[in-house]
């Protein structure tokens, strides 16, 4: 088990309410091929799409599974987006189903001009029972645990967005000096990796870019899945997301795939090297629904 | 022209060349923060986008600034919304650009670039930045979207004036558009922008070292210089795609942020083969424009 400063991390509360799907003015959307279209994409409960399903083949949008959560007020929402972390735990605190617990699986950025959520959200699991009881705008709050974690004696590398359970079930192991093993389902090169890349890693996603299906089929990721570990090559998440020879990033897959350009499957940012100190291993089972127990 | 190549032929004739306006933008800061965090850690507190370079010009070096984001010449805006967007989607690199209000009212500039759907980068003489204020009232003629080239209707021509792609583009004896670039840039150095419209804006290359400046010959990188990225669609959005080619035109300087870099404004671009790039160091838009010889 690493040693980390678990015990030094504030669990503070955030809060935001369950956002409504929006639609671009206009409704279309414009495709990568240049055909214009109408999906479902960002906001809302998500009835039938839960962490562990495909990542890919939903008529959507940069599909999240479950619940996306946001704030209004923009600067609060900025507390919640940047504060919360993957595997916390989050309470319904309005509506039928208060005092329902869920586990935050995701955060999201916004594109703008696309019509899809003008601020960023956090993705929310519910067990499916749950989902039924929940109404758009309830409030949901979280208790933030995980900025500022630390693993004792890897100061080279970076946890982010990654709550401290999550962090202890991801099967971590040290192979050699300064390295972490990390399991993975597949590994992403940095050409496929898209937009997101002037985000803060300490929030959102980077989008797999899917314009060429057969690169993808290639590197058997067309099979990947909301929840899977993945790797991200020569990817330095330390300070925002930037392309670095040697670097490593380990990240997990939160929304769908997309027919915009320059976008698919989002993936949050859990940890990050800027040197070559995290190795990822395959393991097909690398998903958080295993991790945080959301079966 | 040599033998068996010949300039192409457009539509030209059919666009419309039509008035967008805005205002010189005074320098821009982030909201609230004195220092920007670089890719490494570093706090920074430069200059950036806005305003006028007095000392930054079409033809320089793109890398090496002390700034970050840095327009050359004149930074042009719209505080208007709507305003701001036609301004940007309307302008064309080498379109007409002339100061309206204040003590260089009349002077002519011209368009070098596209910047974020939020500023048009106009080079003016050096004496006649002496006499622009931040403020002053900038009309150009935005002319050129729409644009086609005649054979090749599975290109998309974007934010250049007819004349420009003219002198940039010829064709081949076998149909091919043959583009003088001074540098190919290689996917995994695309960053902001990806996921964005091609429209109206521009696409960042990340330079994370020294040394993938030398693999690629991308070291002596000037603004104006017109480059070639590699597997690059920016047809409906920008976007990796294996045998795609895009060519741009280098904008703004090299930045210290996280998936930035010199940003480049996409002329051309296809999904299909048909765009050969040579490389030449001396395609440059300060050239082709007529604005200066490039610095030895």
């Amino acid at each position: 088990m690493l040693i980390t400063n678990k015990e030094n991390l504030v669990k503070l509360s955030v809060a935001g309410e369950i956002a409504p799907p929006l639609v671009i003015p206009g409704a279309y959307r414009v495709g990568r091929n240049g055909r214009p279209y109408v999906l479902p994409g960002t906001g809302g409960i998500c009835f039938n799409v839960r962490v562990g399903d495909p990542a890919f083949g939903w008529a959507a949008d940069n599909l999240h599974p479950g619940v996306a959560v946001y704030h209004s007020d923009r600067m609060i929402n900025e507390g919640l987006n940047y504060l919360a972390c993957i595997g916390n735990q989050a309470v319904v605190t309005s509506g039928d189903a208060t005092g329902a617990e869920g586990v935050v699986v995701g955060k999201h950025g916004f594109v703008a001009g696309f019509g899809l959520l003008t601020l960023p959200y956090l993705i929310v699991d519910f067990r499916t029972e749950i989902l039924d009881k929940l109404s758009i705008g309830d409030k949901v709050q979280i208790k933030s645990y995980g900025r500022g974690l630390e693993i004792e004696g890897y100061p080279h590398i970076q946890a982010k967005n990654c709550s401290p359970e999550l962090l202890d079930a991801l099967r971590i192991e040290p192979v050699e000096t300064g390295v972490l093993q990390v399991p993975v389902v597949s590994e992403v090169p940095v050409r496929l990796m898209g937009e997101g890349t002037d985000e803060r890693s300490e929030r959102a996603a980077q989008s797999i870019m899917t314009g060429d299906m057969e690169t993808i089929k290639e590197l058997g990721l067309s099979s990947l899945r909301l929840g899977d570990i993945v790797a991200l090559l020569d990817q330095d998440h330390s300070y925002g997301r930037s392309y670095r020879p040697g670097a490593i990033t380990i990240g997990v897959v939160v929304h769908g795939d997309s027919p915009m350009a320059g976008h698919g499957p989002g993936v949050t940012t859990l940890l990050t090297c800027a040197t070559s100190r995290i190795k990822p291993v395959r393991d097909h089972n690398a998903n958080i629904v295993r991790y945080l127990g959301l079966a | 022209m040599e033998g068996g190549i010949d300039m192409i032929e457009t539509n030209r004739d059919k666009l419309v060349m039509i008035s967008v306006a805005g205002e010189i933008s005074p320098a821009w800061y982030q909201k609230g923060k004195p220092y920007i965090v670089s890719s490494k850690g570093e706090a920074k507190l430069v200059p950036m986008t806005g305003g006028i370079s007095y000392n930054v010009r079409v033809g320089d070096s793109a890398l090496g600034w002390v700034g970050d984001h840095v327009e050359p010449g004149v930074s042009v805006w719209n505080p208007d919304e709507q305003q701001r967007l036609a301004l940007n989607l309307f302008s064309c690199i080498g379109n007409q650009a002339t100061a309206m209000s204040g003590r260089a009212k009349g002077a002519k500039g011209v368009v070098t670039g596209d910047h974020g759907l939020d500023r048009v980068l106009i080079d003016f003489e050096p004496e006649i930045l002496e006499r622009l204020t931040i403020g002053d009232k900038v009309q150009i003629r935005g002319y050129g979207i729409g644009l086609q080239i005649k054979k090749h209707p599975e290109v998309r021509v974007k934010a250049v004036s007819p004349d420009l792609l003219e002198r940039m583009v010829l064709e081949d004896e076998n149909g091919v558009l043959v583009v003088p670039v001074a540098g190919v840039v290689p996917p995994e150095m695309f960053g902001s922008g990806l996921g964005f419209l091609g429209e109206g804006g521009d696409f960042d290359l990340q330079v994370p070292d020294d040394e993938t400046l030398a693999k690629h010959s991308l070291e002596n990188l000037k603004l104006g210089d017109v480059v070639a990225l590699r597997d690059c669609d920016t047809s409906y959005g920008n976007e990796y795609r294996p045998g795609a080619m895009s060519i741009g035109v280098v904008i703004h300087t090299d930045c210290y942020m996280a998936g930035h870099g010199p940003g480049v404004t996409t002329i051309m671009t296809s999904v299909k083969p048909g765009i050969k790039p040579i490389l030449d160091k001396g395609a440059n838009i300060a050239v082709y424009l007529g604005i200066r010889n490039l610095p030895a």
